[in-house]
Parts: structure tokens; sequence; C-alpha cells
């Protein structure tokens, strides 16, 4: 007999937390128990405490499950120019004040509250030099700015490796904030610039999920293979269909922008199956 | 005869394609791979269809595809460097406990544990589901879930508790 269980006996030791986990989970285990422990976690407020917790935390534990954003960046900066945009665009001066950046401390508060100034198509240089050669520098400086801008979601339009070797990092608007923030964040080794797009990467996803739900529609009228990605070089939704009859062109712009799409017959998604397809 | 066998695999595992996908790309969320999800799910199926001829039991093609699908994302987030965001997306419960931020508790938890409770709760794996994705053993499953959901109960403010 283990000590744990010998206390019990003498009225002296807790249940053991996997049995409490056990009744929380199927409160008919503990038909099973010796009357003893029973009566043990009817009476002893630190058991029966420790079971509401856990029936507490099982319901929410089965129930729906999102997938959230946490510890994102406020966007407060860029959304909304108020007093708490401006408190934060304060503090990060702080922040960067105590770092010994203080020109990056001035251009943030020159920036905080600022709308949107530049039209589409504008470039900011964010970073010069050359693209790393090695696959591991490419994917930090692929993935820092994929970062950057996944913490964006309403303005991020994706980015692309250009052919002089600059990555395009696009955005919808405060392309000059964005840029600034860029330039403290991005490794000096990751030549970087800014483009002002028309489309966010999260309206074309949308497109892209529209016309993957449409799929059985478009195999009704004839359609064999279709075959969609996110081209932000070009800030369209790229889609393949083949065949692309005059029938499946119509269903395929009907209600959708066509300055979004890119619509072709050339290729296929992978495996010949419809590439879009949301979790 | 036994390249038909394989030619046979890969039709059906193509016609099985949107579903592996989808399962696959909520299991990447699960993971914490945020919007990389449908790219490393597409890499996993193309991947697997290439050695489908290493599979031995069909009925085993789902397991086998999550393990790829787990040390993809493994290899993928040891490439990520660390940066002032965060965790950007995470795969958490709706908080329904009221007095802590439950799906902060979650994400908060350590790597082996949050993925136990991410695929047994919050994807529906049973229990040797989960442990066979992980390649770990059903014990060792069951006894992360354990340590998860101590740890959690322990954040549980004393607020909370409902009067005996």
């Amino acid at each position: 007999m283990n000590l744990a269980r010998k206390l019990r006996r003498r009225g002296a030791a807790h249940l053991d937390e996997r049995r409490i986990v056990a009744v929380a989970d199927d409160p008919s285990v503990s038909v099973a128990w010796p009357a003893r422990d029973r009566a043990h976690l009817q009476d002893c407020s630190r058991c029966h405490d420790l079971l509401k917790r856990h029936q507490r935390l099982a319901a929410s534990l089965n129930g729906s499950w999102d997938i959230t954003e946490l510890a994102g960046v406020d966007r407060t900066r860029y959304t909304a120019p108020g007093a708490r945009g401006r408190l934060i665009a304060a503090s990060l001066v702080v922040i960067a004040a105590m770092a010994g950046t203080a020109a990056l401390a001035g251009s943030m508060l020159i920036g905080s509250g600022s709308g949107p100034r530049l039209s589409p198509g504008t470039t900011i240089v964010v970073v010069k030099g050359v693209l790393p050669s090695d696959e591991t520098s490419i994917g930090v400086c692929d993935r820092t700015i994929g970062q950057y801008g996944e913490a964006h979601p309403d303005e991020w339009g994706g980015f692309w490796v250009s052919t002089d070797g600059f990555l395009v990092a696009t955005f919808t608007g405060h392309v000059e904030d964005h840029a600034r923030d860029l330039r403290a964040y991005v490794p000096a080794s990751c030549p970087t610039v800014v483009e002002q797009v028309t489309y966010t990467y999260a309206q074309l996803t949308v497109l892209q999920t529209s016309l993957s739900a449409d799929w059985s529609k478009l195999q009704s009228l004839g359609a064999k293979q279709m075959g969609t990605f996110v081209d932000a070089k070009v800030n369209r939704l790229h889609v393949d269909i083949a065949p692309l009859t005059p029938e499946i062109r119509a269903e395929v712009l009907a209600g959708r922008p066509a300055d979004m799409l890119d619509l072709g017959d050339g290729a296929q998604g992978p495996l010949g199956q419809p590439a879009a397809s949301t979790p | 005869m036994e390249t038909a066998a394989i030619s046979l695999k890969a039709d059906d595992f193509d016609d099985r394609y949107p579903i592996l996908f989808r399962g696959l790309t909520r299991l990447g969320w699960a993971l914490g791979l945020g919007y990389d999800a449908e790219d490393v799910a597409q890499e996993v199926l193309l991947g697997g269809r290439r050695q489908l001829g290493q599979l031995r039991d069909p009925e085993s093609l789902t397991p086998w595809l999550r393990r790829m699908m787990v040390r993809a994302a493994s290899r993928r987030r040891h490439r990520r460097i660390s940066t002032p965001f965060g965790a950007a997306m995470a795969y958490v419960p709706r908080d329904r406990c009221g007095s802590i931020d439950l799906g902060v508790a979650v994400a908060s938890l350590p790597p082996r544990e949050r993925l136990a409770v991410a695929l047994v709760y919050g994807l529906g794996y049973s229990q040797q589901e989960a442990a066979d994705a992980m390649g770990i053993t059903r014990g060792g499953l069951a006894n992360a879930l354990f340590k998860a959901r101590a740890r959690l109960a322990r954040e549980l403010s004393e607020q909370e508790q409902v009067e005996r």
C-alpha cells in the first residue's frame, strides 16, 4: 500500500489528481471507488474544488476551438489614429529611445496616425543589398517578412522576389509606415522594397475559397481540372481551368471582380485537383 | 503487377486528395503553422504520393501522412526566427472559463502538451491517433494530456471556483 493511500486512510492525504480528472470526464467512474474515497471527494474542499476546476476546464476543452491571433502586433497605430494609437506610439518611442535608436523613435512619432497617402504601384526601398544565395538565409528573409505581413492581415498583400534580387513586400495602405517598421525589423542582409497594391492577400484568399466552393458547379459545366494560387506579383488570383469554355469563364466571372482574377487554361493544381481549399 | 498495384493506390490517393488536404491543413493549424498550413499540407501530400510505394498498409495512409505532417511542421518551425510579434496564430479553445484567457493559457503550454491537447480536444483525434501522429506511445500521450490539464486547472482563479 502506498504512502498516499495510507495517509488517506488516516484522513490526511488528498485524492490523486489523475482520479479527479477521470471523474471530471466521466462522473460514473467514482461509483467504482471505495466509499471512503467518494466521501473524501465530497468532504475535502481542496479535492472538491479541484474537481470543479477540472469539470470547467473539460467543458471548455471539449467545446469549440478557433484559430486565433494571439500576442500579435497591435494594429491600432494603423487603423485608428486616436488616443490609444498615440499612446502606443509614445510607448514604442520610449522603448526605442531606451534601445538607443533615437532616429527610429522620432520617425514613429511623425508617422503615428497618418492615413494612406500613396497610390497603387508606389515603391519604397527598405533595405538595399544583394539577396543571399544560401537557402537558410533566404528562409530567414522570407520568414521575417512573411511574419510581419501575417501580423497585418488587413493591409498585407503578400510578397514576391524580383528578378533583381529584392523581396517585394506589398500592402494596400500605410505603405510608408510599413516601410519604416520593416526598415527597423528586417535583417540588413535582406534587400527589401515595399509596394502598394489594391487587394489584400486575405481578399484574394477569400476569392480562392469561393472558387473552390464552386468546383462541383464548374465540373457540371465540363471543367476537368482547376488550379488556383494567389499571385502576389500581379496582385491577383491566378486561376487555371481546363477546358476553359465560355460557359465556365462566365460562371467564374459571375459576381467576382474581373480585375482580381487572372484566368487561364494552361496549368493545373496539384494532383489534378482544385488547389484552393480552406481548413 | 506491382506497378499496377502502385498505380491503383495513386488513383485512390488522388480521389482522396481533397479530404486528406483538408484534414492535414487542420492539423497544420493545430501544429501552429498559421498561414503556412496549406503549403505544408500540399508538400506533404506531394511527398506522400511520391513515396506511396513505401506504404505497406493502405489503411494506415492517414496516420502515415499525419506523421509526415508533424515532422514537416517541426522542420518548418525550426527554420523560423524569433520575432517581436510572438505567436501570431494559434489553434486554441474558445474561452468559456471566464476568469482566465484559456486560449492564451493553452498557447503557453509546453509544445508537447499543447500539441496533445490540440489534437485530442481540438481536432477530436483518439488518443491512439494522436499518439501515432506525434510518434509517441499512448501512455506518453496520456501523460502529456494529464500534465496539460493539471497545469491549466491550476491557472483557473479562485474566483472561478463554483460554490460547493
